[in-house]
This record gives structure tokens, sequence and C-alpha cells, in this order.
């Protein structure tokens, strides 16, 4: 009796947790297949990540102008052939209130060759994930301004993505140039 | 029992060996730290003192091993962050000092080393205070208002599933009866489960969700516009914040164009809660206040009608314009009549349906500070003779068949970064506004007097500044003009502070 008494309390829960529990993530690229995007002639990622000293912390921060809430930062060596051709560097930015998880992929002299981005949650401004936005960022080092409105066009609807991970981009390149340059 | 006497006679024999072992060690001690002269024979008191020196030595190692011992382990997370150990300090670390002793980060880990996408409870917050002065017939009338804050909790289920809520303080936010001193609400804008199965298609379940239609309905957080209030059009036409008991299904359609179907319970031809009283009642819709009464209550199964609303809207962000975004969104419900619906001197109302589209254009013109917006809102009434303001003995709130409305704005964002640390924005504004209520296709059984208050324009104009883009400073004059010829002047010079973080 009582076991039927508890197969009829857990039975609503159980179909609550199925249905909760769709077969796939929201995850529009994964790591490789972004490494693979960003470097398509690279034969190695190499990881080279980063734990940054309260130091680096502080000079990423004035560098940027952007607060770092990370420990560290996920980077990898592309080479091919045992000769470097970037860096790949997974970092994420809260957008309206989740993460955005994107990837910058930088030339060796520190430029931005492209961003991807990994995995969007939020509801609205998606639009961020659009090509056409993202190739902006093609060529920006730590010395372009990378200033939503200014040399970064805004999306309308999709604002704060746009500014956050513009701020990001800014980061990352903060840190390429105190850390892995 | 024998074994008892020969435990106790190991343990004295283990305790004498240790008692030597630990004289022996003393005197050792005392001698390796003596000079090596035999003439330095060390007294008691000496020994004494170096035990209390090794003690107190051996106490600091032990502190500084278990600082190291109960030091939190190196987070992990979903991504390739295993690896991220002490190894990597080093081979990353500046010098040669923090290579032997990695510093540890002492401030607290928001997200760890890197962070966790779920199981986050996110709370955000926007809201608006006014202060200023509203002409009225009696003459300008100074005073403040706590517009609204507003709390925006947000959970992250699982990777697909995100719970989102607006619960909102309006004027204070004190839910007491409108007779009482204060009157403020509480007000529940938004709760809902979104499952996210891909770009194309979310499915938002049932739950309270604002009516996806036009721009401000849907983000009109105080950062969004730059005059005090929101946009005239939201202020009837669409009855902003219009949210509704509904379900909507979302996504991409191809890059650059979006879409929301929502299905909800749509809008109602009754001012007031509870249903339809045998006597006189408020209208929902009418020539004077639009559709601004229309709101469907979320409460308490307490919609006054049957049928079902439905929205579809697009959004767009055409690629070969640069800085142009947009929306399109048609709203239509085959009946608004409350049951029971009635004229005043009793005869039934039938149905009426309403239908609305919208349009809104926003440009940015890239790498400028121009920006430019513009709106244009149309409702069209099924039946006008079935609505309540057409049969409520009030002949100058009628409506006919259609309400429309346009606006134009024109901002320029000038940046104050030169002149100010952190970059401050100042954005000087105008926009006009026309809206006619009381078009033709009068039906009903009112008198038809319509006073030409339904006929509108305002002219707004100030500045809102940015000290940071989570945070506006702004200061309006509104000229508010009708075409009554003893209307109310209704001008406006109002400051607010807002924030959205």
């Amino acid at each position: 009796m009582l076991t039927n008494d508890r197969l009829h309390w857990l039975t609503p829960a159980a179909l609550v947790m199925l249905s909760a529990t769709p077969g796939y993530a929201v995850e529009y690229l994964s790591i490789e297949q972004a490494q693979r995007l960003c470097f398509p002639k690279a034969d190695q990622f190499a990881a080279s990540h980063i734990q940054f000293t309260p130091a680096q912390i502080k000079a990423i921060e004035a560098a940027s102008g952007q607060k770092v809430l990370v420990r560290g930062e996920q980077v990898w060596k592309a080479t091919q052939g045992g000769r470097l051709q970037g860096f790949f560097i997974v970092d994420y930015v809260i957008g309206k209130h989740l993460a955005i998880d994107y990837a910058v992929a930088l030339s060796p002299d520190g430029a931005v060759r492209q961003i991807e981005i990994l995995q969007y949650r939020e509801s609205y401004g998606g639009e961020i994930r659009n090509a056409d936005w993202r190739k902006q960022f093609a060529g920006k080092t730590a010395r372009s301004p990378l200033a939503l409105n200014s040399d970064i066009r805004n999306i309308s609807g999709a604002t704060l993505s746009c500014r956050h991970v513009t701020e990001g981009v800014k980061r990352v390149l903060a840190t390429y140039e105190l850390c892995l340059k | 029992m024998k074994s008892n006497p020969s435990r106790a006679r190991t343990a004295l024999r283990r305790l004498a060996l240790a008692a030597s072992a630990i004289l022996f060690c003393q005197s050792f001690g005392a001698f390796a730290a003596s000079p090596p002269e035999p003439a330095a024979q060390p007294d008691n008191a000496a020994i004494l003192k170096k035990v209390e020196e090794l003690e107190a030595k051996v106490q600091t190692l032990e502190t500084r091993l278990s600082k190291y011992e109960n030091a939190p382990p190196a987070p992990s997370s979903p991504l390739d962050r295993s690896v991220l150990t002490e190894n990597l300090a080093l081979e990353n670390s500046p010098s040669a000092e923090t290579a032997t002793t990695p510093q540890l980060d002492t401030r607290p880990a928001l997200f760890g080393l890197g962070y966790r996408s779920n199981a986050i409870l996110s709370i955000g917050a926007y809201g608006e205070l006014k202060y200023g002065a509203q002409q009225t017939p009696e003459g300008w009338r100074h005073g403040f208002d706590s517009g609204r804050v507003v709390l925006l909790p947000t959970f992250q289920i699982t990777d697909n599933i995100v719970f989102n809520a607006e619960i909102e303080f309006e004027h204070g936010g004190i839910a007491v009866d409108a007779d009482d001193k204060l009157t403020g609400s509480v007000e529940l804008e938004q709760a809902y489960i979104d499952f996210r199965f891909n770009q194309y298609f979310n499915w938002r379940a049932p739950g309270v969700d604002v009516v996806p239609f036009g721009y401000i309905n849907l983000f009109h957080e105080p950062t969004q516009f730059y005059s005090v209030q929101r946009p005239e059009l939201d202020n009837g036409l669409i009855p902003t914040t219009w949210f509704e008991g509904s379900t909507s299904l979302y996504g991409k359609i191809v890059d650059n164009l979006n879409y929301q179907l929502q299905v909800n319970t749509g809008l109602e031809d009754i001012g007031r809660n509870g249903g339809v009283p045998d006597g006189p009642y408020d209208p929902g819709i009418s020539g004077t206040e639009a559709l601004g009464l229309a709101r469907t209550p979320i409460g308490d199964f307490n919609q006054a009608k049957n049928a079902l609303g439905y929205a579809l809207r697009f959004s767009y962000t055409p690629p070969f314009v640069p800085g142009l975004a947009g929306s399109t969104s048609v709203f239509y419900t085959p009946n608004v009549t409350p049951r029971n619906a009635h004229s005043d001197n009793g005869g039934a109302l039938g149905h009426s349906s309403v239908t609305m589209l919208d349009t809104e254009l926003r440009y940015r013109v890239p790498k400028t500070g121009f920006e430019f917006r513009g709106e244009f809102v149309d409702v069209f009434l099924g039946s006008p003779g079935n609505l309540r303001a057409n049969n409520d003995s009030d002949p100058a709130d009628n409506v006919g068949d259609n309400m429309w409305g346009f606006s134009l704005e024109a901002a320029y964002h000038w940046d104050l970064k030169p002149r100010f640390k952190n970059g401050w924005e100042l954005v000087p504004f105008y926009r006009y506004t026309f809206e006619n209520l009381q078009t033709g296709g009068f039906a009903g059984r009112d008198e038809n007097r319509p006073t030409g208050q339904g006929k509108r324009q305002f002219h707004t104009f100030g500045f809102a500044v940015f000290p940071t883009p989570q945070l506006v400073l702004k200061l309006d004059y509104q000229f508010a003009l009708d075409d009554a010829p003893d209307s109310p002047k209704s001008d406006h010079f109002l400051g607010a502070v807002g924030f959205f973080f």
C-alpha cells in the first residue's frame, strides 16, 4: 500500500522531471568545433590556460576598464607543424542575466581573427550570433577603442549582449597583452 | 586478564624509551646549537629555552601547513578546467617568487575559476523615480512619484530551461484599497518558464508575460528611452505594460529575422475587476483612455470573457542597413466583450473583435551620434456598436471603428568621455506624437458628441544623461495639445532617475 501511495505521489514529479530534460542543450558550438572554425589549418591545440595573480587582475582591469570576475582564462595555442597559428581563448560575459560563452581567436601578434558564440542562454538578443555583427571584431587589438556605437555597431534590441561581449573582447585583448604576449 | 600487566609493562618500557630519546634529542639539540667547545656545557635552563624555541617553530610550521591543507581545492567547471592547477600558475607566473608560493586569490569566488552556467539565481533590477511639475486645470502641481522599482529574478534550471520573472513595486508599492491615502501596487508582470530547444524553436510555458507588440512593451527599462514618461503611444493605444496570461513560441527564422507567436487571454472591454455588475460600469476601450483599461486581469480566474488573443511579432535587423532595427506586430482577438455586458438601458452587448498593428523602427546612424525612431500603431474595432464606451450614457468617450497614432523621434548621443573620466553620455532628444482615438464609424446607443480630446499631439523634448549605461538622469518638458476647445492643459516638466542592472 505504502509503495503504491509513493508511486502515486512520485508519478507527477517523474513526469515533470522527464519533460524538463529534453535530450539536447542549447550549445551552438563546442570548444572543439569553434577551434576548428577559427583555425582550420591547425593540427594541434595545446592548452595553455592562465590563472591570474592578483597583480595581473589589477593590470587587466586597469588596461581594459572592465572588472575581472574570473580567476583565469582558458587559452589554447593553435599550431600547425609546430608553428604558432594563434591563440584560442574561451571566455564568458553576462548578457542580461545569464552567461554568454564565446571564444576569441587571436593571431600570434594579438589581433582578433574572429569571435564565435558558443552558448547563448537569454531569450532575446541572440542577434549577436549574426556573422555581420561578429565580423566587426576582426583586426581589433588591445589598442582599439572597442566601444559600442563607436567602432562596434550596436544591435537595438540586443544592446546588453552587444555591450557585454564587446567589453569581454576588450578584456580578453588586455589579457593577451599582459599574460600571453 | 593476564595481558593487562604485560601491556602496562610494554607501555612503561615505551615511555622510558621515549623519555630517553627525548632527553637524547634535547641534549643533542642543545649540543648542536651550542658552540663546539666542550667547555660550553649547557645548563637545564638553556635546554628548556631551546625546547621552547623548537616548540614555537614547530607550531608556526604546523599553522602554515594547515593553511595549505585547508585551502579550497581548485574549482572545476563544465568546461575543461581540470588542468588549471598550480602548474599553470607556475608556468605563467611573472616571477620566481610567485612560482614557488602560488598566490591565492582571496576575493569571493563569484564564478570560481570559470563559471557555473546553471543553478545561479540572478536578481536584476530596474526602476524610475520621478519628480517635477504637472499642469492641471487647477494650475501646476509639484510632486514626486516613486514610479516603479522592479526586481527581475532569473534562474537557469538546466542549460535550456530558464525561469524569468518581473516583480514590480509601482508608485511606492503599497497594495491597499484605492480610497486609502497610500495607493501603490505590487504587480507580477512576468513569471514564466522558457524551454529552449534550439535557436529556431523555443517554448514559453503558460505564465504571465508581456504581449509581444511594439518595442517599449517588451523592453521598457528606463535606459531604453529618453523621456521621463514612457512614449505616449504606449500610454493607451498600446496599454503598456501590457501583460497577460499567455504562452509563446519564439525563435529565429533566418539571421536577422526573429518571431514570437503568443496566445494570451486577450483584451476585454471592461474597466474594472471582478466581472460585469448589474449596474453601470467603466468601459475597457474608450475614446479618452484608448486601450489603457482593457488589459485582462491575471489573477484568480477573473478574466471576463472566453475568447483568446493572438499576437505575432517579427523583429528584424536588416544587414543591408547597419544600425537599423525594427519590428512589426499584429494582435487579434475575436471578442473583447465580457460576459453579461450591457448598455446603460439594459440591452445586451454582442461580440466585437479587436485587431491591432504596429511597426516601429530604430536607427542609430553608424559612427555618428544620431539616432532616429519612429512608430505607427493602428487599432481596428470590429463592432463599435457593441463596445461599452458607446453604450455608457457618456457622449464624450465614444469610439469609432478605428484609432491610430504615430511618433517620430530624433536624438543625439554626445559622448562626454573626453570631459568625464567614466565616459558619460548626454542625449538631447525631441519626439513628436500624434494620436486619433475618435475617428469615424461610430455606432451604439449613446449620443455621439466627442469633444475633440481624442485627437492629441505631444511635443516632448529634453535630455537624458547616462553616467554609465546602467544609470540615467532625465529632464524633459512636454507640450500636450488636443482638439477640445476647452481642453485642460496637461503639460509636464519632469525629471527622473532611472537604473537598470
